[in-house]
């Protein structure tokens, strides 16, 4: 069955890039393009995997992954945190918060890859 | 020699040509004079030695003579015509009250006289050219003294001038001066640093700097400068102060050692610098260039991937024109991406944000294209780039991205000043219980004396007019915060033309051994 993953990215640039890489690579990949937006299509289409950015307008992604680790419906679903943004303990943030892996842009193609295969492939 | 005797003779028919007569066999020069008038005329025109006179002129007529001939020297002497008799004797004798010389009478008195005439003469002319070196003498020491006294006025009147000028500058500068001895006393605080400082300077000179501790932030700073000034020559560092409105001001607080002409230790001395305004410009400038990097970047994220895409054949094939094109567009947006980083780096610039954000990170994973950015440069002048990792396997706990901005900077360093046709080379080995990063070229090499300063801020060996290398001078100081912010140090090695390698050794993670597991961490 083909694993889904949902991009909460508020650049269309990097959400079209992401997509292509992830499909060529046998992924369906769904997007939205703010938190908000991302929580509800996260509980109603369930995907296997969540790439959040960062710096977004509206609720940023660090209240974003909060949300969706509060509502059961989403809370199962390993989230990578994904930005340009260097923060600083950036590592130690997401991890307490309860992302499954933290990832930088720009990104090397395989490497998200290989990223997306290990944490579906976790999960399953 | 003796020089002649000029004599003027004031005498009547007989006595005139009598006392010529006498005077003239005597070798004296004669001239005569008829009158008083005449005579008085003949001395002033000068050139008289003695005026011989004949007693039947009126004595005050003779008396003025006399006063005449001392007014311009001359001798004066009274001629006395007959024999001699009391009375004659009474008038000499008041005569000669008034200076009169003698009495001439016969022809050899007139050569006595004479004879004395000259000796007075002489020494008279003695007497004269001696006073007259006298003057001369004491004429050029006023003269000399005179100068000296000038001089020494202009010279006191250069130096209050120039303390006035000096203390002028000081008091007005814009910035704080605090000047402290040996001793460890405060002899100076000017207007500013009395402002920055919230002290007046009465209070604090004289006083030792140690006594000034816990009254104001920007002097707890200073205390402690100048405490350090022992082991160090100098101390620059920002300080945080907030002033009488609570507003927050940064003061460049920057502290040296001083030596007086002679060389001798004379104290510390510490400029206060509010760099306020500039401090907030900075911070304006850095979020711009944030901001533009940003925006850079975000395109060219698009760019890399679908260029990666195509020259992997992910969307269909390519022929080999195509693919070396899409393969050289990848490369290029590598080569932006790394300025683009360098760009955002500029930023935070200050060690305490490096290292901040460590997770474990694979040797194989930190490699993996570290050197992308620079292969087409080093391809331009065919230098060869080389990896050699012997400790395969091994992970760090480091933070990936500031650790690998380190070694880029070194690479890119290497490959900067690498000989054309030559190898920049990248070696990791076993050191103890940690790895060592090795990175080497066979380039011109540092002179010994600049392998320290080579990692300040800005710093670079060749005049920027002048020089064949690019960059700011500021990858070097980037690379030591980071390597010093994991807790080591970038060595150096190298001699001029041989070539140079830069190393710096980091413990290998063991995670049995480790309290610091990650969540975050890799595999």
């Amino acid at each position: 069955m083909q694993r889904t993953v949902l991009i909460i990215e508020d650049e269309k640039l990097i959400i079209v890039s992401t997509q292509m890489v992830l499909e060529a690579a046998g992924f369906r990949v769904e997007s939205a393009t703010n938190g908000e937006d991302g929580i509800t299509h996260a509980r109603t289409q369930k995907p296997d995997l969540i790439l959040l950015d960062i710096m977004m307008p509206g609720i940023d992604g660090w209240e974003t992954l909060t949300r969706l680790k509060r509502d059961a419906d989403t809370s199962g679903i390993p989230v990578v945190i994904f930005t340009a943004r260097e923060h600083s303990r950036g590592h130690q943030k997401s991890a307490e918060m309860g992302a499954a892996d933290y990832f930088r842009k720009p990104f090397e193609p395989d490497e998200l890859i290989e990223l997306v295969e290990k944490h579906v492939g976790q999960q399953a | 020699m003796v020089a002649t005797t000029n004599i003027l003779i004031l005498a009547s028919g007989a006595n005139a040509a009598l006392w010529q007569q006498w005077f003239t066999e005597v070798g004296a020069s004669v001239a005569t004079a008829g009158s008083v008038d005449a005579a008085t005329a003949a001395l002033q025109a000068g050139g008289t030695h003695a005026l011989v006179a004949e007693l039947a002129f009126a004595g005050e007529q003779l008396q003025a003579l006399c006063d005449r001939c001392q007014d311009h020297g001359n001798e004066f002497v009274l001629g006395v015509e007959g024999a001699p008799g009391p009375a004659i004797y009474e008038r000499a004798m008041s005569m000669a009250a008034l200076g009169v010389l003698s009495c001439a009478d016969s022809s050899t008195a007139a050569a006595k006289l004479l004879d004395r005439l000259q000796g007075r003469v002489a020494s008279r002319e003695r007497a004269r050219g001696e006073a007259e070196r006298w003057r001369v003498q004491s004429e050029e020491l006023r003269r000399r003294c005179k100068l000296q006294a000038t001089k020494f006025q202009e010279s006191q009147e250069t130096f209050y001038l120039d303390l006035s000028r000096m203390m002028t500058i000081i008091t007005n500068i814009m910035d704080g001066i605090v000047f402290v001895d040996r001793d460890g006393n405060v002899t100076l605080m000017n207007p500013c640093a009395e402002d920055l400082l919230g002290m007046k300077s009465f209070v604090a000179i004289g006083k030792p700097i140690d006594a000034m501790l816990g009254q104001h932030e920007l002097l707890d700073a200073l205390v402690e400068d100048h405490g350090r000034m022992g082991e160090q020559k100098e101390v620059f560092r920002t300080v945080e102060v907030h002033d009488a409105e609570q507003d927050l001001l940064y003061i460049k607080c920057m502290t040296s050692r001083v030596h007086d002409y002679r060389g001798h230790p004379a104290g510390t001395l510490t400029v206060l610098r509010d760099i306020t305004a500039e401090f907030k410009t900075d911070q304006l400038k850095n979020q711009y260039l944030s901001i533009v990097a940003h925006e850079l970047r975000t395109p060219l994220t698009g760019i890399k991937t679908f260029a990666t895409m195509m020259s992997k054949g992910t969307l269909g094939g390519l022929n080999d024109r195509q693919e070396r094109v899409c393969e050289s567009i990848r490369e290029q947006s590598v080569r932006l991406e790394h300025q683009i980083d360098k760009l955002i780096n500029l930023g935070n610039l200050e060690s305490e944000d490096y290292g901040q954000d460590r997770e474990v990170v694979s040797m194989e994973d930190f490699f993996a294209g570290i050197l992308l950015p620079f292969e087409q440069p080093a391809r331009d002048r065919r230098i060869e780039l080389k990896i050699r990792n012997e400790v395969e396997g091994a992970s760090l706990f480091a933070d990936r991205s500031d650790l690998r901005r380190a070694c880029q900077a070194l690479i890119e360093n290497a490959v900067k000043f690498a000989k054309d046709d030559g190898e920049v080379a990248i070696e990791v080995v076993q050191d103890g219980d940690g790895v060592r990063f090795h990175v080497t070229d066979d380039g011109i090499g540092i002179d010994p004396r600049y392998q320290r300063r080579i990692f300040e801020k800005f710093f670079q060996v060749e005049d920027p007019l002048t020089r064949h290398h690019g960059g700011a001078g500021l990858g070097l100081f980037v690379a030591r915060g980071i390597v010093e912010a994991h807790g080591s140090r970038i060595e150096v090695s190298s001699q001029l033309g041989q070539g140079a390698d830069f190393s710096f050794m980091l413990p290998i993670y063991q995670p049995e051994h480790s309290g610091l597991v990650s969540g975050a961490a890799k595999d």
